[in-house]
C-alpha cells in the first residue's frame, strides 16, 4: 500500500515530451520509472491517459521487461550472487544471514522500504567470490559478518 | 443530386493453386482464397480485426518470393503466383500445431469449445496427435468470477484476438499481453476482476477466442455444439438489428453467437444480445390465458373462454366508441399490421399506438416533414464515411451498442465527433467536442449553430437553391439568435458552438445521429427539426456517410409506424385526410370506417379516467411502468371497464387487466422486424412456441374471427404479401426475398434491391421542406429547478437492461452484471446532501417518490441526476407529470425537477 499520495507533475512533463510519439512506451517508462524508482499503478494509469493506450497495453510493456518494476523497491538493492563460483564459496550462508537481518525473504523489500534485497546468478565477477552488488557498487570476498556490516550501514 | 464522379476501380488478378482470382485492390490473399472456396487454416485471424500475423498457421508461397508469407496479412499483387498446399507449407503448418499442443492441456472431453475450435479441428486435420517436444501442460489459474465470463489460460495459443477486439472494435482494451516467454498470459492490469477494469461484458472478446480459454460461462456443460439446433434470426432488444444465431438443445435456448460477417453486426452482439436471451427460457412466463374472477383474482382459463370474453368486452366497448389499442414495437410487422387492421376495420377506431410513441413516432413530424421519409436516412455500414458526426441526445454505446460501434471505429481513425449531451458519456469522452447543454437547450444550440453557418457563408448554396424550399423562412427565424445568448441558455462556450457549426458544415461529409435523448426531451420536435434543416442546409444529406439519422429505441419502432401503428397515419404513412391515399390502402385493408386521428397512449389512458374509452388492448407495452403521470396510469388501468394484456410475462400492467392472453416469445415464432436502418429482416421460429402460449399475430386473427372479421391467414408470409400491397416501400418485399437478407425500404418492386441511403436522387416531395425554429421558452422555463426541487432529473436507458425489464430482468446474463435502481449523482452535490456511494436514497418530484441506490460519478454535471428507466422497483418514469411534445405528442422524460435525500 503507498500511503503517500504521488505528485504526477514530473511525469507530465515526461508525457508532455513523448506526445508526439504514441508507440514511445518504453522510454516513457523507463523515465518515469527514473523519477518514482518503480511504477505504482496511479504511473501506469496515467501513461495510459497520456499515451492515449488502453492501461493493459501499458501494463503488458511493463510486466514483459525486466528492466520495470511494479512494486516499490527499497532505497538500496542488495544482490547477492549465487551463481556457481560464489555458490561454491558459501553464498548459501550469506543469503541466509542477510534475510534472517532483514526479515524477508530474497525478492522482497524491507516494510520501511530500506532494502530490496536479491539474488542472482553470476554477476561476472567469479574470481572474486563470493560477489554482490550493493547498489551500483562490487563487492568482493564477502562472508556473512561483512554482509551484515554493509547492511547495516545502509540508510 | 449530385452525383460522384465515377471512380475508376482497377482490379487484381492473382493466382492461387492454379486457380485464377479476380480481387480488388487492398483485399488479403487469405480473403482471395475464400472467395473461391480455397480454405487457409488461420488462427489469430478474424475479419473484424486488423491483421496480426502472429499465429503463422496461414503461411502461403508466392512465387519468386523467399520465405513463405501469412495470407492474413499479405495483400494480392497483380499477377502474383500463390500456392496454399506445398510440401513445405504442410510441414509449417504441423510445426505450428506441434508446438501449440506441446502445451495445451488437451481437456478437450470438458472443454466448451470442443466441436468449435480452431486447434481441435487443425490437429485433427493435420494428424498431430503428440508433440515431439512432448507434453508440458501450463499451470495458471482458471478463473470464474466474472458472472457470464470463464477464463481458463491454461488453454489459452497467445493468438492475441481478444485484445485486439477489445482494443480495435471495443475500442476499450481490458485484456493484455502479460509477462513473456512461457509464463505469457492474458491478464487485465493487475489481474483486476473484469468488473473492476472498463469492461462492459459484451462478450465478444469469447466470441472471437478461437479455442477454449474464454468460455460463456452461463452455457458451460449445457450441449455441444454439434447437439444444437441452430437458427439465424434477429436480436428482439434494440433497433440495430443484429443477427443471432440461436441455439438450442431440447427445445431450450442453449447459447447465442453471431456468425462473422453476417448481417449488420457482422459477428458482433451487445451483452444484451448476446447474454440477455435467456428470458424466453424463464419459468415466468405465462402458460394460460388468466381471467379475473368474481373474487377479483387473475385465474387460469381456456383460451376459447378467454377469446370469447374478449370478444365480447371489445364488442361492448365498441358500441360505445370507446375502444384503445396499444400495439408493441417489439412485436413483429406482420403482428401490428393485423393489430391496426383490427382496430380500423374491425373494432372502427384510430385509437392505435404503439411503444414507438416514447421515440420513433417524433420522426414523422419532424424529419419526415422536413425530407419526406421518418426514418433514418443513412446505413450502418456507411457511418465511417463521415468525417465529421454530430451525436446528439444520444448515449449510443449504451443504448445501440453495435451501432456504436461504427462511431467508435470513425473516433479511432480520427475523424471528429461533435457530442452533445449533458452528461459525459462514453461516447461524449470519444469526442472532439462535447457540449454539455443544459437539459433542454439543444434546439437553441442547433439554432445558434445555423445561424452561424448562414452568417459565415458555410451553407451549401447551390444545393438549397436546387433542392430546398423554405430557406428564407427559416434564415428568419433564427434571425434574432446570438451566437453569446446561446452560448448562455446552453450553458456551453461560445466558442464551442462556433467550432462545432463549421466542423460540421465543412466537412466534405458529416452525418447526424440523435435518439429520445431529443425526441423525449423539451424542445425535442424543434431540436429534431433544426437537425434537418442543418443537414439540408450544408448539403449533407444523399450520400455516405452524411444523413440525418434518429435511430428507433426498440427492435420493430420503426416497423411499428410503418405498418400504421399510429392514430393519424394508416400503414406506409398514409393520413386519414388524404382521401385518394387512403382509398388505395383501403382497397387492401378494407373499409377503415372512422376517418379522424386517433389518440396516443397517454390520452387513451386519460380518456378512461374520463370515461369516453371502455376498453383498452395492450400487446407487449408496459405502460404501468412506461407512462409518465403515475397516478393517472394507475388509475386508468383500474378503471378500464375492459382491459385486455398480451404478453410473454405477467407485466405490471398486465397485473391489472380482466383478462390476460400469454403470447410466445420472438424465438418461438415467424415475422419480420425493420430496423433502425429501414432493413426488413426475418426473425424465425428457433423453438416450438410454449405450450398454453400462442403467436401474437395467431391471437390478433382469433380476436379478429371471433368478432366476425372473417380472415383466412395461416402464416406471417401471406401477411407480408398483404403488406407488400398496402404499403408502397414495402411492395417489393417477400418472404422468399428476405431468405437471402435483409432488404432496407424503400423497395418498390422485386427487382429493387432497396435502398441503403435514402434521398441519393432527390428527396420523395420533388424538394425538401425547410422548416422555420422554434424554440418556446416557456417550456425550458417549465423544468427549470426550483421549490426545494434543487436538481434536475433525467432518465435514459442503460447498457444491461431494456425497456421496462420485462424481458431483461428475466435474463441471469443481465441481472448477474447489474439488477438495482441507480441514480447518478454529481461528487459535489453528493458531499453537500450527505450522500456516499451505495447509499438508499429519496428521490422526489411533483410527481411521485422512488428509492433507488446511489452512484456517486463526475459522469453527471453539478444539478443533474441521472436513472434508468427499467426498475419496476424504482420506476424513473413515475416522477415525471404526463406531458408531452406538442408537436410529436412523444412523452416527455429527459427533465424533472426534483430533490433528493438519503432515506
Ligand atoms: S467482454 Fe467485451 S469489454 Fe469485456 S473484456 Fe471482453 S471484449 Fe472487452
Ligand atoms: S484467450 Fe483466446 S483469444 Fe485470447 S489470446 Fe488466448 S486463445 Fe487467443
Ligand atoms: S445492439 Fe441492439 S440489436 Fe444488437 S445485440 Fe445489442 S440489443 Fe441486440
Ligand atoms: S558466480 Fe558469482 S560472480 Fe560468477
Ligand atoms: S492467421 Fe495469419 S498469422 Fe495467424
Amino acid at each position: 500500500m503507498v500511503e503517500e499520495t504521488l505528485d504526477l507533475a514530473p511525469l507530465q512533463d515526461v508525457l508532455e515530451e513523448y506526445k508526439q510519439q504514441p508507440g514511445a512506451i518504453i522510454p516513457v517508462l523507463q523515465k518515469a520509472q527514473a523519477i518514482y524508482g518503480w511504477l505504482p499503478p496511479e504511473v501506469l494509469d496515467a501513461v495510459a491517459r497520456g499515451m492515449h493506450v488502453p492501461v493493459s497495453r501499458v501494463y503488458g510493456v511493463a510486466t514483459f521487461y525486466s528492466q520495470f518494476y511494479l512494486e516499490r523497491r527499497g532505497r538500496h538493492t542488495f544482490r547477492q550472487c549465487d551463481g556457481t563460483a560464489c555458490h561454491v564459496r558459501g553464498a548459501a550462508s550469506i543469503i541466509e544471514a542477510v534475510e534472517k537481518r532483514l526479515g524477508i525473504q530474497a525478492g522482497e523489500t524491507t516494510p520501511d522500504y530500506r532494502v530490496t534485497f536479491e539474488v542472482v546468478y553470476c554477476l561476472g565477477s567469479c574470481g572474486l567470490a563470493p560477489v554482490a552488488m550493493v547498489d551500483d557498487q562490487v563487492v568482493g570476498h564477502l562472508v556473512p559478518s561483512k554482509a551484515l556490516e554493509i547492511l547495516d550501514n545502509l540508510e | 443530386m449530385a452525383s460522384l464522379p465515377e471512380t475508376e476501380v482497377k482490379t487484381l488478378t492473382l493466382t492461387i493453386d492454379g486457380q485464377e482470382v479476380t480481387v480488388e485492390p487492398g483485399t488479403t490473399v487469405l480473403e482471395a482464397a475464400q472467395s473461391v472456396g480455397i480454405d487457409i487454416p488461420t488462427l489469430c485471424h478474424d475479419p473484424r480485426l486488423e491483421p496480426f500475423g502472429a499465429c503463422r498457421l496461414c503461411l502461403v508461397e508466392v512465387e519468386g518470393g523467399r520465405a513463405p508469407m501469412p495470407s492474413c496479412a499479405l495483400k494480392c499483387g497483380d499477377g502474383m503466383v500463390v500456392h496454399t498446399r506445398t510440401e513445405r507449407i504442410m510441414k509449417l503448418r504441423k510445426f505450428v500445431i506441434e508446438l501449440l499442443l506441446s502445451y495445451h492441456p488437451l481437456d478437450c472431453p470438458v472443454c466448451e469449445a470442443a466441436g468449435d475450435c480452431r486447434l481441435q479441428d487443425y490437429a485433427y486435420e493435420y494428424g498431430v496427435a503428440v508433440s515431439p517436444w512432448g507434453w508440458h501442460p501450463l499451470e495458471f489459474d482458471t478463473r470464474d468470477d466474472h458472472p457470464n465470463i470463464a477464463r481458463d489460460p491454461n488453454r489459452c495459443i497467445l493468438c492475441g484476438r481478444c485484445v485486439r477486439i477489445c482494443r480495435e472494435v471495443m475500442g476499450i482494451g481490458c485484456w493484455g499481453f502479460r509477462s513473456r516467454g512461457y509464463d505469457t498470459i492474458i491478464d487485465t492490469a493487475y489481474n483486476m476482476p473484469l468488473e473492476a477494469v472498463d469492461c462492459v461484458s459484451c462478450g465478444q472478446c469469447v466470441s472471437t477466442c478461437p479455442v477454449g480459454a474464454l468460455n460463456m460461462k452461463r452455457s458451460r456443460f449445457g450441449a455441444r455444439n454439434w447437439q444444437t439446433e441452430k437458427t439465424m434470426t434477429v436480436c428482439d432488444y434494440c433497433a440495430v438489428g443484429c443477427e443471432q444465431e440461436i441455439q438450442t438443445f431440447r427445445g431450450e435456448l442453449v447459447r447465442v453467437k453471431a456468425p462473422t460477417g453476417e448481417g449488420v453486426n457482422a459477428g458482433n452482439l451487445c451483452v444484451k444480445g448476446r447474454f440477455g436471451m435467456e428470458y424466453v427460457n424463464s419459468n415466468e412466463r405465462l402458460i394460460a390465458p388468466l381471467v379475473r374472477g368474481e373474487d377479483g383474482l387473475l385465474a387460469p382459463t381456456t383460451w376459447d373462454d378467454a377469446l370469447a370474453r374478449v370478444a365480447e368486452g371489445l364488442k361492448k366497448a365498441k358500441a360505445a366508441k370507446g375502444v384503445g389499442v396499444i400495439a408493441s414495437a417489439r412485436c413483429t410487422n406482420e403482428e401490428n399490421y393485423l393489430l391496426q387492421k383490427l382496430a380500423r376495420t374491425v373494432l372502427g377506431t384510430n385509437n392505435i399506438d404503439s411503444g414507438a410513441r416514447y421515440n420513433q413516432a417524433a420522426a414523422v413530424a419532424t424529419v419526415g416533414k422536413v425530407l419526406g421519409y421518418p426514418a433514418m436516412t443513412n446505413s450502418v455500414a456507411d457511418i465511417v464515411e463521415a468525417e465529421v458526426l454530430l451525436i446528439a441526445g444520444s448515449n449510443t454505446t449504451e443504448e445501440h451498442p453495435v451501432l456504436a460501434l461504427q462511431l467508435v471505429k470513425a473516433a479511432r481513425e480520427g475523424k471528429e465527433l461533435i457530442v452533445v449531451d449533458p452528461r459525459r458519456t462514453d461516447i461524449a469522452r470519444r469526442a472532439s467536442i462535447h457540449l454539455a447543454v443544459k437539459p433542454g437547450s439543444d434546439a437553441v444550440l442547433f439554432a445558434a449553430m445555423l445561424k452561424h453557418i448562414v452568417d459565415s457563408g458555410l451553407h451549401n448554396k447551390d444545393f438549397i437553391a436546387a433542392h430546398a424550399d423554405g430557406f428564407e423562412e427559416l434564415v428568419e427565424s433564427v434571425k434574432a439568435v446570438t451566437i453569446e445568448a446561446a452560448a448562455d441558455a446552453c450553458g456551453v462556450p461560445a466558442a464551442d458552438i462556433k467550432s462545432a457549426a463549421e466542423l460540421y458544415a465543412k466537412a466534405a461529409a458529416a452525418s447526424i445521429f440523435y435518439s429520445a435523448g431529443l425526441t423525449q426531451q423539451h424542445n425535442g420536435a424543434a431540436a429534431v427539426t433544426a437537425l434537418a434543416d442543418l443537414a439540408v442546409v450544408t448539403g449533407n444529406i444523399g450520400r455516405a456517410g452524411t444523413g440525418v439519422n434518429g435511430l428507433a429505441g426498440q427492435a420493430n419502432a420503426q416497423g411499428a409506424c410503418d405498418m400504421g401503428c399510429l392514430p393519424d397515419y394508416l400503414p406506409g404513412y398514409v393520413a386519414l385526410d388524404d382521401a385518394e391515399a387512403v382509398k388505395t390502402v383501403e382497397a387492401v385493408m378494407g373499409r377503415v370506417s372512422d376517418k379522424i386521428p386517433g389518440q396516443i397512449i397517454g390520452s387513451m389512458l386519460q380518456g378512461i379516467v374520463d370515461g369516453q374509452i371502455k376498453a383498452l388492448y395492450i400487446v407487449g407495452e408496459n405502460p404501468a411502468i412506461s407512462e409518465p403521470g403515475a397516478a393517472v396510469v394507475k388509475e386508468a388501468l383500474e378503471k378500464a371497464e375492459f382491459l385486455v394484456v398480451q404478453d410473454i410475462f405477467l407485466s405490471e400492467t398486465a397485473r391489472y387487466a380482466d383478462v390476460v392472453l400469454p403470447a410466445c416469445a420472438i424465438t418461438e415464432r415467424d415475422g419480420t422486424l425493420t430496423s433502425t436502418e429501414r432493413r426488413v429482416q426475418r426473425v424465425r421460429k428457433t423453438m416450438d412456441c410454449l405450450e398454453g402460449a400462442k403467436a401474437d399475430w395467431e391471437i390478433v386473427l382469433a380476436i379478429a374471427n371471433e368478432l366476425g372479421a372473417g380472415w383466412t391467414y395461416t402464416s406471417p408470409a401471406e401477411i407480408m404479401a398483404e403488406i407488400a400491397l398496402a404499403v408502397p416501400t414495402y411492395a417489393g418485399i417477400s418472404y422468399e426475398r428476405l431468405e437471402q437478407g435483409g432488404i432496407q425500404w424503400p423497395c418498390v418492386d422485386a427487382e429493387d434491391d432497396g435502398t441503403p441511403i435514402l434521398y441519393t436522387e432527390g428527396f420523395p416531395g420533388g424538394r425538401a421542406s425547410l422548416a422555420a425554429i422554434e424554440v418556446s421558452d416557456a417550456s425550458v422555463a417549465d423544468i427549470a429547478a426550483g421549490n426545494g426541487f434543487s436538481l434536475l432529473l433525467t432518465t435514459g436507458i442503460e447498457r444491461e437492461h431494456f425497456g421496462t425489464g420485462t424481458r431483461s430482468r428475466r435474463a441471469a446474463g443481465l441481472t448477474g452484471l447489474v439488477n438495482e435502481g441507480r441514480l447518478e449523482i454529481n461528487p459535489t452535490d453528493a458531499t453537500a446532501l450527505g450522500v456516499a456511494p451505495g447509499d438508499r436514497i429519496r428521490v422526489t418530484s411533483v410527481s411521485g417518490s422512488i428509492e433507488p441506490v446511489a452512484v456517486v460519478t463526475a459522469g453527471v454535471p453539478q444539478g443533474l441526476v441521472f436513472m434508468p428507466q427499467h426498475y419496476v422497483e424504482a420506476p424513473a418514469t413515475a416522477l415525471f407529470p404526463a406531458q408531452v411534445d406538442p408537436v410529436t405528442a412523444v412523452p416527455l422524460l429527459k427533465a424533472v425537477a426534483v430533490k433528493v435525500e438519503k432515506a
